[in-house]
């Protein structure tokens, strides 16, 4: 890429080189020459010359400029104005005479720049323009030294326009020169150029084409001071080198300026602000994060004391951030406040790190500085919150807990420890179970660890015994807390006195049994004598057929009251949970049928009829299920007074077993198929008032079905009658029934 | 009517009850007795050798499966059928563990306690 080193390797000197150059034949170059010179073969020389330091520069051209002016040749000398006062100030010292060369025309000096504006339009040197300038300055040159000694030109106004960027430009230039020196007056040309105008890759072709446009290059700094044609042909090979480490330092650039912007774009795009100071204080950097951060933009901040940032009565921390930075310590997440350009305050996080040059001395501050405003506010709103719940929880009269997903107990509010007199450590973790009624433990640790287990909400009724050694009926409640990943992170739960409740129901339920009971002796009485009465009426010949009748209608009213009484009793069983059941095997087809018989003896206004079997057995208690069978029947037939028929459908697909009760009587709005089954509900009509009975009947029936893994419900329209569904498991001999008290055992006395 | 010899001991603390008993029992041909306290039932069983005994569970002062455990187990009475009687529909497993032929649960029907007074003397 370089020159031919052979030809210029023969140069000792800048001089000479170019003395030589003048009687050189131009380089051939490689294809990039953009155009052939015209110049001459052997009379024009135009040589390049690369340097690193002015220095270096200005030794060459003090040997070319004041060796031609020795010579008597004319010089023209185009140059900044500092290359020019340094180049004037070494050819006075080396002893010429330049205000008398100057007076003679033989040496001339201008200003590159000055020139250059002189022949510039829109960027590009006009061609007229330049030869009208530049050729004539050459002729006068050419015509004060009319000898032999060809003209010496040293022109740096295509180094200008190289600096500036303006390739193309420089380019033109060169083609003037060329064209220039083809012309009346030739003359030897001495461009130059800085070497670190030709760092990164992209300069490479530049490069070559510059030296390609030239007859000469020399290369910079060392080689004019080796001596030996060997070390020259070294250091030309060596320029060659150069040119291509340009490409391996090109890379290493490369990687720094990515490394740098990689850091600059973490700067910039950093969220928290990141500024760094001198350790006076004056801010040096100032990144888009502290610009939106404090609202100053990095031209009003830099340069300016940090202090502005401090509110007031902070001031003070600054000498001690200073200090400590200046000791070499780093500080770190410091939390005060600091102002932003329109006086908001912000709660900061400050870490401040000392900055070292490359050795080691402290030169300053960089700071991170991380906007802790909302975080304090969340703080502070999560404080409150939590105040606010712990005086709820102090202050409410439930017993309130927590726990840990394990099971642990966490919190109990103050209201267990004053009701059990307990201390919290005591009871804490398992510690509670304890003060559970020795009865109610298994169940409770049982419903706790099935909620702990599943996720389940916990639910419990149990005694807990008060500091006295009195028990007292609780109802807890637990529910879990879950994270966004739906993990159980903590169950809340509360427990509420309901002893009085729970006595008040059992005095109720006490009550309701031994009130049925008492109805049914004088019952028995009543029932005992009318049977008496109407056998003996029955037996008589001629007896009054009204009198048997009113009898007869004792005798039915009496079997409607011992009903009721008996489903009384079972409600209050149902709430004691001591509804007994008796169970075996049986056959539900026969049941039905006995049962359907019983209530239609009863029932002069509807047909019953039975469609259907299930040819099932089941496993129950026989009287129980008849009695659901009892209740729904009589129920269709109370609901449908209006209708003649009650139809029941029986059916089985082997598992299960299917009984469907089917009315076509009032019907049942959609709202209330659920509340139906709940006690002490009675459809309202609104045709009539009420219905009579006691409105325990489809209670009684769903929790005898439920009680035998069976399903209660129905369907129904308002005005088209309704169906009850009755399903059960069918019995299956093989599957060992493993109910454990299959009888339950009930006390006398009820 | 051959059950015409048959005597039944009536064992119940309401009055009413023996009343009713007493009736439709004499009424169906049996010759019926009665007692309102079994504190001397067993000397009484002895006296009467009856033939059947209808037996309220729930007599103040007695228990009334503890009285058909001691009719039970007395080699001069234990082959008399008793017929247990409660208000208590769900007595019947307690009065047939204790001893008890069979539970007729109040009220009652006539009906069915003839029937199972006839059962048992049968």
């Amino acid at each position: 890429m370089a020159a031919n080193s052979s030809e210029i390797g023969a140069q000792t000197s800048v001089e000479h080189a170019v003395g030589h150059a003048t009687g050189m034949t131009p380089l051939r170059k490689s294809g990039k020459v953009s155009r052939p010179h015209r110049a001459a073969p052997g009379v024009f020389a135009h040589v390049v010359h690369f340097y690193e330091h002015d220095e270096f520069l200005v030794d060459s051209i003090a040997g070319f400029i004041g060796g031609g002016l020795g010579a008597g040749a004319s010089c023209i000398v185009i140059a900044t104005s500092k290359h020019l006062a340094a180049l004037e100030d070494r050819l006075h010292a080396h002893g010429l005479d330049l205000a008398a060369a100057r007076e003679r025309g033989t040496y001339v000096a201008h200003d590159a720049a000055e020139t250059l504006s002189r022949f510039m339009e829109d960027g590009l040197p006009d061609p007229v323009r330049f030869e009208a300038l530049i050729g004539g300055i050459v002729a006068r040159a050419a015509a004060a030294a009319p000898g032999r000694e060809r003209l010496r030109i040293f022109g740096e106004m295509v180094a200008l326009l190289w600096r500036e960027g303006n390739r193309t430009a420089t380019s033109h230039l060169e083609e003037l020169w060329n064209d220039l020196a083809a012309g009346p007056h030739p003359f030897s040309l001495f461009c130059a150029y800085p070497m670190r105008g030709f760092a990164g890759e992209a300069h490479r072709g530049e490069f070559s084409e510059i030296c390609a446009r030239h007859s000469g290059v020399i290369p910079d700094e060392s080689y004019t001071a080796l001596d030996s044609r060997q070390k020259r042909l070294r250091a030309v090979s060596l320029l060659q080198q150069k040119a291509a480490s340009l490409e391996a330092e090109i890379a290493e650039r490369k990687r720094a300026e990515a490394a740098a912007a990689h850091l600059a774009a973490i700067v910039t795009s950093a969220e928290d602000a990141i500024a760094s100071k001198t350790l006076d204080g004056i801010v040096t950097s100032w990144n888009a994060s502290a610009e939106r951060m404090f609202g100053y933009s990095a031209e009003e901040m830099i340069g300016q004391p940090i202090l502005r940032l401090f509110p007031p009565d902070r001031v003070d921390e600054e000498d001690l951030i200073l200090a400590r930075i200046r000791s070499g310590q780093r500080i770190e997440h410091f939390e005060t406040v600091r102002l932003t350009k329109s006086g908001q305050s912000l709660e900061v996080s400050l870490t401040i790190s000392p900055i070292r040059d490359s050795a080691g001395t402290i030169i300053g501050a960089s700071k991170i500085v991380r906007d802790i405003t909302e975080r304090k506010r969340m703080e502070e709103a999560l404080r409150e919150s939590e105040e606010r719940l712990r005086f709820i929880a102090e202050s409410m009269p439930q017993k309130i807990f927590s726990a840990r997903p394990n099971g642990d107990v966490d919190y109990f509010n103050p209201q267990w420890m004053e009701f059990t007199g307990l201390s919290f450590e005591e009871i804490r973790d398992w510690g509670w179970t304890q003060f559970i009624h020795p009865d109610d433990v298994e169940q409770n640790v049982a419903a706790w660890r099935h909620s702990i287990e599943t996720g389940e909400p916990f639910y419990c009724e149990h005694r807990f015994r008060r500091a006295d050694g009195v028990y007292r009926w609780h109802m807890s409640r637990a529910i879990p807390s879950r994270d966004g990943n739906d993990k159980i992170t903590v169950w809340i739960g509360s427990s509420t006195d309901i002893d009085e409740q729970k006595q008040l129901e059992e005095r109720k339920n006490a009550f309701i049994s031994m009130a049925s009971h008492e109805l049914k002796t004088p019952v028995t009485s009543l029932t005992g004598f009318t049977q008496i009465l109407q056998r003996r009426l029955k037996g008589e010949a001629g007896a009054d057929p009204q009198t048997l009748r009113f009898l007869e209608r004792m005798d039915a009213q009496l079997k409607k009251l011992t009903g009721l009484i008996g489903d009384l009793l079972d409600v209050s069983k149902i709430q004691t949970g001591a509804l007994p059941y008796r169970k075996a095997a049986f056959d539900l087809d026969e049941l039905v049928r006995e049962t359907v018989e019983n209530v239609q003896a009863a029932s002069a206004t509807h047909r019953l009829r039975v469609r259907g079997a299930t040819h099932a057995r089941i496993y129950g208690d026989r009287d129980r299920v008849g009695q659901v069978v009892v209740n729904l029947l009589t129920n269709a037939i109370k609901y449908s007074p209006q209708a003649d028929s009650v139809v029941v459908r029986l059916d089985a697909d082997g598992e299960r077993v299917h009984i469907a009760v089917r009315d076509f009587g009032i019907g049942i709005a959609k709202g209330d198929h659920e509340r139906i089954f709940e006690r002490l509900y009675q459809v309202a009509d609104n045709g009539r008032s009420t219905y009579p009975g006691l409105g325990i009947g489809l209670y009684i029936a769903r929790t005898i079905v439920e009680q035998h893994d069976g399903r209660i419900w129905l369907e129904s329209r308002r005005g088209a009658g309704s169906t009850f569904y009755v399903t059960l498991p069918a019995y299956q001999p093989e599957r060992v029934e493993d109910d454990a008290d299959p009888v339950a055992m009930e006390a006398e006395g009820e | 009517m051959s059950a015409a010899a048959k005597t039944i001991l009536i064992v119940d603390d309401d009055p009413d009850i023996v009343l009713v008993l007493t009736a439709m029992l004499e009424d169906a041909g049996y010759a019926a007795i009665a007692t309102d306290t079994a504190d001397d039932l067993m000397d009484m069983l002895k006296r009467n050798r009856p033939d059947l005994i209808v037996l309220d569970m729930l007599l103040s002062g007695h228990d009334g499966r503890e009285i058909v455990t001691q009719i039970k187990a007395h080699p001069d009475t234990g082959h008399i059928p008793v017929l247990m009687l409660s208000a208590h529909p769900a007595a019947e497993r307690d009065s047939r563990s204790a001893g008890a032929d069979d539970f007729l649960a109040k009220p009652f029907e006539m009906d069915m306690l003839l029937a199972k007074v006839a059962k048992h003397l049968a």
